[in-house]
């Protein structure tokens, strides 16, 4: 934690209670709520800092990046909160234009 | 003349006794077969004739579901168990009538969210091992529990429960258990050894933590089971060389963490490759040769470590499988289409589409033989 800054209140809370030491060891949560099994950039760069690792076309790596949840920020989670987003789309270079943005349900 | 004929009826009794043998076993071998095995979205699963190139069968995988990712079959090619219901549960689907026999959820109670990230079945059929990540849902927060590897007897029925679950580290990724039942691997920081039966930790191989000079800790992502013809498990890796500048060509070098699952042999080596994502590379029954994939497919020496060909592929793949004989190259993963290669010369051969195009994303290609 000694290179990440608070930056909102959420987050100062949470840096209050590890200098408190009310935390026990972070763990990524992999189950629930914006599931993530890791914290790989994206699609921008690939490991050297290239293009030219990354999949080719970029919708070839959609669904099998997306579905385990490896991107949720980048799309839906289909594991939890949108389980049926990509439901009528199973061809990601076919249906693309069937994906739809979601948005937070009042 | 009694003992005559008696001596001529068991000699014709032998004979025809060693023609039946002779009969069953040319018919067994006639029938087992070779077939692939592939998910696609969102929930569909397909029995491949590779030889005839064919789609012999398609099934519907009960859900609900939206993207099969993780199934190993049984030993015999009979039924084969897949990771449904957003990867909460598991089922069973027999591949001669299409029926689920089994099904097994992996929740503990209906405040717990589990998510199954490893899956394998023990060499004789009869149990099935399950890594699990569990999150408990408090009223104002979640808890995250310690992960488990939960086994199941693949008998259970279509409401099957855990009969014995023990603990495993977290950030496990892949399952696999040695040929003689033994030892469940699991590959996740570091590579552990499991006594499947009491779920003591026997053993684990430094990966992530290894101590090596002048390397940084490896980067690796592998989550497919693909040792079908060898039982010999690989997976690449990446790593840095600390006492290079990022900037030095030869700064970054591809390995091959190596598992034989029939000696237990565990092993890591650096291959003199030019640094490239791959992500996934299979052994040749031969045992010298091994394929690699992602943009490209590379046909690797085992011996020398050196690539001795390669050829570019239509769009990104994540897996390559190899038939029995050795001959011919399978890729999948990512879309809808699997080619073929000739191993030795790497020309492309063919390719087969599946049925409306859906895509396979992260589904292996598992090898299974049958009848």
């Amino acid at each position: 934690m000694t290179h990440l800054k608070p930056l909102n209140k959420k987050a100062r809370l949470i840096s209050r209670a590890i200098d408190e030491g009310h935390m026990k060891e972070v763990s990524a949560m992999q189950t629930v709520v914006g599931c993530t099994a890791s914290t790989d950039p994206g699609w921008e760069v690939d490991p050297f800092g290239t293009l030219s690792s990354l999949c080719q076309p970029m919708e070839a790596d959609l669904y099998g990046c997306a579905d385990p949840c490896w991107w949720p920020a980048q799309v839906p989670d289909t594991i939890n909160t949108y389980p049926n987003w990509n439901a009528e789309a199973a061809s990601g270079q076919n249906d693309w234009r069937k994906l739809e943005a979601v948005f937070p349900k009042d | 003349m009694a003992v005559l004929d008696s001596k001529r009826v068991m000699s014709r009794a032998l004979v025809i006794c060693l023609g039946l043998i002779l009969n069953q076993s040319v018919a067994g071998l006639a029938l087992a077969k070779e077939y692939l095995l592939t998910a696609a979205k969102p929930d569909r699963l397909f029995m491949i004739d590779m030889g005839a190139r064919k789609i012999v069968r398609e099934y519907k995988i009960p859900g609900p579901m939206v993207a099969p990712m993780t199934f190993v079959p049984s030993p015999d090619g009979k039924v084969v168990y897949v990771v449904t219901n957003h990867e909460k549960s598991i089922t069973g689907i027999d591949m001669d009538s299409g029926r689920e026999v089994f099904r097994a959820d992996t929740a503990p109670a209906f405040d717990i969210r589990t998510k199954n990230f490893g899956l394998e079945i023990s060499p004789d059929g009869k149990e099935l091992y399950s890594y699990d990540v569990l999150t408990q849902l408090h009223a104002d927060h979640y808890e995250v529990l310690d992960p488990r590897i939960s086994v199941f007897a693949s008998d259970g029925g279509v409401q099957a429960k855990a009969v014995r679950s023990f603990a495993a580290p977290r950030r496990i990724h892949l399952l696999m258990m040695s040929t003689d039942g033994k030892s469940l691997y699991a590959l996740g920081k570091d590579f552990y050894t499991f006594d499947p039966q009491t779920g003591a930790l026997l053993d684990t191989y430094p990966f992530l933590h290894w101590k090596r000079p002048n390397l940084s800790p490896p980067d690796l992502l592998n989550f497919w089971p693909l040792w079908d013809q060898t039982m010999i498990f690989r997976s690449l890796y990446t790593v840095a060389r600390t006492n290079l500048p990022p900037t030095d060509p030869n700064a970054f070098a591809i390995g091959i963490l190596s598992l034989d699952l029939k000696s237990g042999k565990m092993g890591v080596e650096e291959l003199k490759i030019p640094p490239e994502v791959l992500f996934t590379i299979v052994t040749s029954p031969n045992r010298r040769d091994a394929f690699a994939v992602f943009n490209d497919l590379v046909k690797i020496d085992l011996k020398t470590g050196k690539a001795v060909k390669r050829v570019d592929v239509d769009h990104s793949y994540y897996i390559a499988q190899i038939s029995g004989d050795g001959r011919e190259v399978y890729l999948g993963g990512t879309m809808c289409d699997i080619p073929i290669y000739a191993a030795d010369t790497l020309e492309k051969l063919d390719q087969i589409d599946l049925p409306g195009c859906p895509d396979m994303g992260g589904s292996p290609l598992k090898i299974i033989r049958r009848e």
